[in-house]
């Protein structure tokens, strides 16, 4: 096989399975509409299987073709109105989708496909329909009087090629030719002008014929009456007017006439019309007979073009509609209007096919120069600030760099539309094998993922549809007897949140049973009955989620073999994301997913420990705990050789990333001294995330934030599954990227355990009536520090003084291009404000609203930020009052005062809706 | 006639088909990496490409040498690289994995041509660790230099 054939196989097999993928939502929605569907959809499908027939013919892949043209028989009966759409039909249909589908996959081996059930299944609803249709359907010829008709029908239906009509009557030529051209059909002229050429290419003008009608359409053996002229008589041999989806270079493959004989006619020269009785006036009858060189009535005078074969110019098709009467010329008028408005909307979403391979090429150069671009910034960070100039340049690249790195990411960006496509079918398919009725919604097709994370995603979403279809919706009974509509509904939804996007699957069936998979979970040795009765909500979860756990009474093909939801939350977690679930008996279940945009570039924090860097993906970070020497012995204790961190009411399994890598167990933790009298050191603890458990891991030192590229493992360093890849850092060093869930897991942390720990330790907690919390400590002046609680900060800004600025009376501090109202605590409080001469000031920003809402509405000016750190609140009465104010409590030995921000704030600048 | 990169690992010659070297480099800076394979030094970052580096010395079972002042990394060509070289010199006996690959020697020798007729197979005498690594013997004017197989060498069992 040449490159060429190569290429046109691929562009074949990757546009039939776009083309197959596109008719299952529309099978589906025919399905939904039944006999009202709209002929537009039909059509639709219509027209992708005849492509992929039309391709396949083309190539020589004879079942591929003879099935496609069973499955575009039944569509025509549907179309004309001759078959009624109900699920047998589409079940026929769907399942010759996956035929043709299976075929595609491995086209060359398509023939020896099986597809004698699905063509069967085809077969029948054909002969049901066939006998009294075959006369007129498929070898009949058009009675004018229909055509005519007709022909608004066929305005907007396309035509089979295999109705081989003689020349059709000037109406209906027309309206094929529009309708050809406006489902993608080039129109062509083949033109062989003498005998001698002709006889040089050494084929037959029946061979000719077939093979054109193999690939497309001939709509006119001798257009505008050239050829009347009979070749004996010096006129052209061939001069005949094809339409063909291929291009000019396949269609001289495919029909063996090169391609010198063909010319292709562009859309605005197309002759629309310009048909042999036009110059009548009217539309006459003609003879239905096979035409002959003789029999077409002849037109005026042949005209001189006729002999300028490469380019043709005709006349603009809106001449016709004078000549056509009334009824025809405003079906045409509507015909023309729908044309162009998908024409225009063509032109709206112009793209271009690109191969994959090429964009990660691209991608991973982009993001070599962002590497590069970083390094860049580092090494000229000094002189930027000395040489002028430089630094703007630096910033040029800087951006341009981000614009180029996004706009590659964009390209790889896929619409998840595409991935929840395909469940409605899956639903469908699953409920009436299973005998009930489920109806699948979609919401937020628009929203986009890397194409890498949709393809990653389509196992885990089946098996979480297929589940809810399976144990959780009920059956039509059971759902008549809850009082239940009979149709279960599963709602897919996609949304972007904080940079994350989030896919809910929601179903309204029976819910989880948290007795049911207690039970089961106990008779599998899964959790032990003691463990059972203190089980919280989260361990109900996390057991559905465990490896060889499944509650299906019955092993069924669709889901009960105990591979489940535990693949899902691995494979969930592989890509950076994680997985919750939440369910209310009786009412239903919410699988929420929540994944990166992308895996290429991650945000990281680069932490240091076992004498070296690593990365830590921020997604699965928490927070951030810094346990001081002098709590250590109280928050940090040793339990069996267990390291465990108390964080505000919990207690959090540790792990150091020393002993793992190291492969130190437990041991080593009581060796180190931690948690004991000679535990004098500050500890660093990341709280990271793995899937709905958390564990803090122990690191040295913390590092900068960094966006890193992600790179695989390589191949060496595979079954190591404590890392998830390796990066290249700003100043070039090679670093591993640290994987939480392969931590836990050779860390051989057991979070059952460690979650009803956590149910005692909060009610110990709850006795001792001590409530831990994060808080900010910062500076006012240098006489006075407060602390505030950190879920109410929103950010924390270092300004120059330079941009604090005094308008009308009040202070305003520019902030990200805007004037932020500022607060100072002097002007609230009867406290001393930040010192003038501090060059550098800090803006602690209060979280105001809940959620993304949270706009800044107001700063306040702070002199130093000092700490962040957990502490017990044991609030008194401070030395003073004020609004804001909720308390003292001494912090070593210093009176600090404990500040509510937001009510600080909305002393000085009310909020609307407190205002209102 | 083949040309080899020979190179000392410890005392011992050993060679290397020029054709599957990239590039050699003075001793990279690398990052070790913990629960790896004790064969594998660490990765580096060679020009945005991150290379995994041999310690040829473990990998053989060589006692390599102490001072460190000859140390070299010999890249290997990736499969993709590889895939150049073979269409040209026509040559399918060449091997190679995906992965960039350095090899961690402790000194660069000459590059020897050796006919094909005077490779011979490993010695019955030759045992241990390296024999499995080995494709051949040269024998060159004054000692014996092993060619290395990386069918083997880089098996990751």
């Amino acid at each position: 096989m040449t490159e060429d054939e190569l290429e046109i196989l691929e562009e074949f097999v990757q546009e039939s399975r776009e083309h197959l993928a596109a008719i299952e939502p529309d099978l589906l929605e025919m399905e939904r509409q039944g006999s009202g569907t709209a002929s537009e959809i039909v059509n639709r499908v219509f027209r992708a299987i005849h492509s992929t027939k039309g391709g396949a013919a083309f190539l020589a892949f004879e079942s591929l073709k003879d099935f496609s043209h069973v499955m575009e028989n039944v569509l025509m009966l549907i179309r004309d109105g001759k078959l009624e759409i109900r699920p047998t039909v589409i079940d026929a249909l769907l399942r010759g989708v996956d035929v043709l589908r299976r075929m595609v996959d491995d086209v060359r081996k398509s023939d020896t496909v099986d597809c004698s059930v699905e063509r069967g299944l085809l077969d029948e609803i054909l002969q049901e329909r066939l006998p009294k249709t075959t006369a007129n359907m498929v070898h009949g010829t058009p009675n004018v009087a229909n055509a005519f008709a007709a022909t608004g029908a066929a305005a907007t239906s396309p035509v089979a090629e295999f109705v081989v009509e003689p020349d059709p009557p000037a109406s209906e030529r027309d309206t094929i030719l529009r309708e050809l051209l406006a489902h993608g059909h080039q129109v062509y002229r083949f033109l062989v002008k003498s005998p001698a050429e002709w006889n040089s290419l050494g084929v037959t003008k029946d061979q000719l014929e077939r093979s054109v009608l193999e690939v497309g359409r001939i709509i006119d053996k001798c257009p505008r009456g050239s050829s009347q002229l009979a070749p004996e008589r010096g006129g052209p041999v061939i001069d005949w007017e094809i339409a063909s989806v291929l291009d000019r270079r396949l269609l001289a493959a495919a029909t063996g006439l090169p391609e010198p004989y063909i010319s292709s006619i562009g859309r605005s020269e197309i002759d629309v019309g310009k048909s042999p009785m036009r110059e009548n006036g009217v539309v006459q009858p003609v003879s239905l007979a096979p035409s002959q060189a003789g029999t077409r009535i002849p037109s005026p005078a042949p005209q001189p073009r006729i002999n300028i074969p490469e380019v043709v110019v005709r006349h603009a098709a809106q001449e016709t509609q004078a000549s056509l009467p009334p009824s025809i010329a405003l079906a045409k008028d509507k015909n023309l209007a729908q044309i162009a408005a998908k024409e225009q909307s063509n032109e709206g979403n112009e793209t271009l096919r690109v191969r994959v391979e090429l964009l990660n090429r691209l991608m991973d150069s982009a993001s070599e120069l962002v590497l590069g671009r970083n390094q860049l910034l580092r090494a000229l960070k000094e002189q930027a600030d000395k040489s002028a100039g430089l630094g703007i340049i630096l910033q040029h690249i800087d951006r341009v760099t981000t614009d180029l790195q996004e706009g590659i990411m964009q390209t790889r960006m896929q619409q998840i539309g595409s991935l929840f496509g395909r469940f409605a079918r899956v639903a469908r398919d699953l409920g009436r094998q299973l005998g009930k009725n489920v109806e699948l919604r979609a919401e937020g097709n628009h929203v986009e993922l890397d194409k890498s994370i949709i393809e990653a995603l389509v196992d885990p979403l089946t098996h979480i549809v297929r589940n809810a279809v399976d144990h959780a919706i009920e059956t039509p009974d059971e759902r008549r007897k809850r009082k239940k509509p009979e149709v279960g509904r599963i709602l897919l939804s996609a949304s972007h949140e904080s940079g994350q996007v989030k896919i809910i699957i929601e179903d309204d069936g029976r819910g989880i049973d948290r007795t049911k998979v207690l039970r089961k979970a106990i008779e599998k040795g899964l959790i032990t009955a003691t463990a059972a009765e203190k089980a919280t909500e989260r361990d109900v979860v996390n057991l559905l989620m465990s490896p060889g756990f499944s509650t299906a009474d019955q092993i069924s093909d669709v889901s009960g073999r105990g591979v489940g939801m535990d693949v899902v939350r691995n494979n969930v977690e592989a890509l950076g994301g994680q997985i919750e679930i939440d369910s209310e008996l009786g009412v239903g279940t919410s699988v929420q997913l929540r994944l990166p945009l992308t895996l290429a570039i991650i945000p990281s924090l680069i932490v240091g420990a076992a004498g070296g860097r690593f990365a830590v993906p921020q997604a699965s970070i928490v927070e951030l705990v810094w346990v001081r020497s002098d709590d250590a012995r109280e928050r940090i204790q040793c339990l069996q050789g267990a390291l465990m961190l108390r964080l505000r009411e919990r207690l959090v399994p540790l792990v150091k990333v020393d002993d793992v890598l190291s492969g130190n167990t437990a041991a080593a933790a009581e060796q180190s001294g931690w948690g004991t009298a000679t535990d004098n050191r500050d500890h660093y603890i990341l709280l990271l995330r793995t899937g709905t458990d958390q564990y803090g891991l122990v690191v040295d030192e913390l590092f900068e934030s960094e966006e890193i590229v992600v790179k695989p493992l390589p191949h060496f360093l595979k079954g190591i599954e404590c890392f998830a890849g390796t990066t290249i850092l700003g100043d070039g060093s090679v670093t591993m990227i640290l994987d939480p869930s392969g931590i836990a897991a050779r860390a051989g942390l057991r979070f059952a355990a460690a979650s009803v720990a956590e149910v005692g330790m909060s009610t110990m907690a709850r006795q001792n009536g001590v409530i831990q919390r994060s808080v900010i400590l910062f500076a006012g002046s240098p006489a006075e520090q407060y602390i505030v609680p950190q879920e109410q900060v929103l950010r924390l800004e270092r300004v120059d003084r330079a941009n604090l600025q005094r308008a009308g009376g009040k202070d305003y501090v520019c902030y990200r291009g805007v004037g932020l109202p500022l607060v100072r605590l002097e002007q609230v409080l009867p406290v001393s404000g930040v010192p003038d001469i501090a060059e550098e000031v800090f803006l602690l920003i209060p979280r105001m609203g809940r959620g993304r809402a949270a706009e800044p509405t107001a700063g306040i000016l702070v002199w130093r930020i000092l700490d962040a750190l957990d502490m017990e609140l044991n609030l008194q009465a401070g030395l003073f009052s004020g609004p804001g104010v909720r308390g003292a409590t001494l912090l070593d030995g210093v009176l600090t005062t404990f500040i509510d921000p937001v009510a600080l704030v909305e002393s000085v600048h009310p909020s609307k809706e407190r205002a209102a | 006639m083949k040309h080899l990169v020979s190179f000392r690992v410890g005392t011992q010659l050993f060679g290397i088909e020029i054709l599957l070297v990239r590039e050699i480099d003075t001793c990279l800076d690398c990052t070790p990496v913990q629960l790896a394979p004790s064969y594998i030094v660490g990765l580096a970052n060679l020009r945005g490409q991150i290379v995994t580096l041999f310690d040829l010395g473990d990998r053989l079972g060589v006692k390599r040498r102490t001072e460190r002042t000859g140390t070299h990394d010999i890249m290997l060509r990736s499969t993709s690289d590889l895939a150049l070289v073979r269409s040209r010199v026509h040559r399918n006996d060449l091997f190679t994995c995906a992965d960039p690959i350095g090899l961690r020697v402790d000194g660069i020798g000459d590059i020897v041509e050796v006919e094909d007729g005077a490779v011979e197979s490993v010695p019955a005498n030759v045992t241990g660790l390296e024999r499995q690594f080995l494709s051949g013997v040269a024998l060159l004017v004054d000692e014996l230099l092993l060619i290395l197989d990386l069918r083997q060498l880089l098996d990751p069992r």
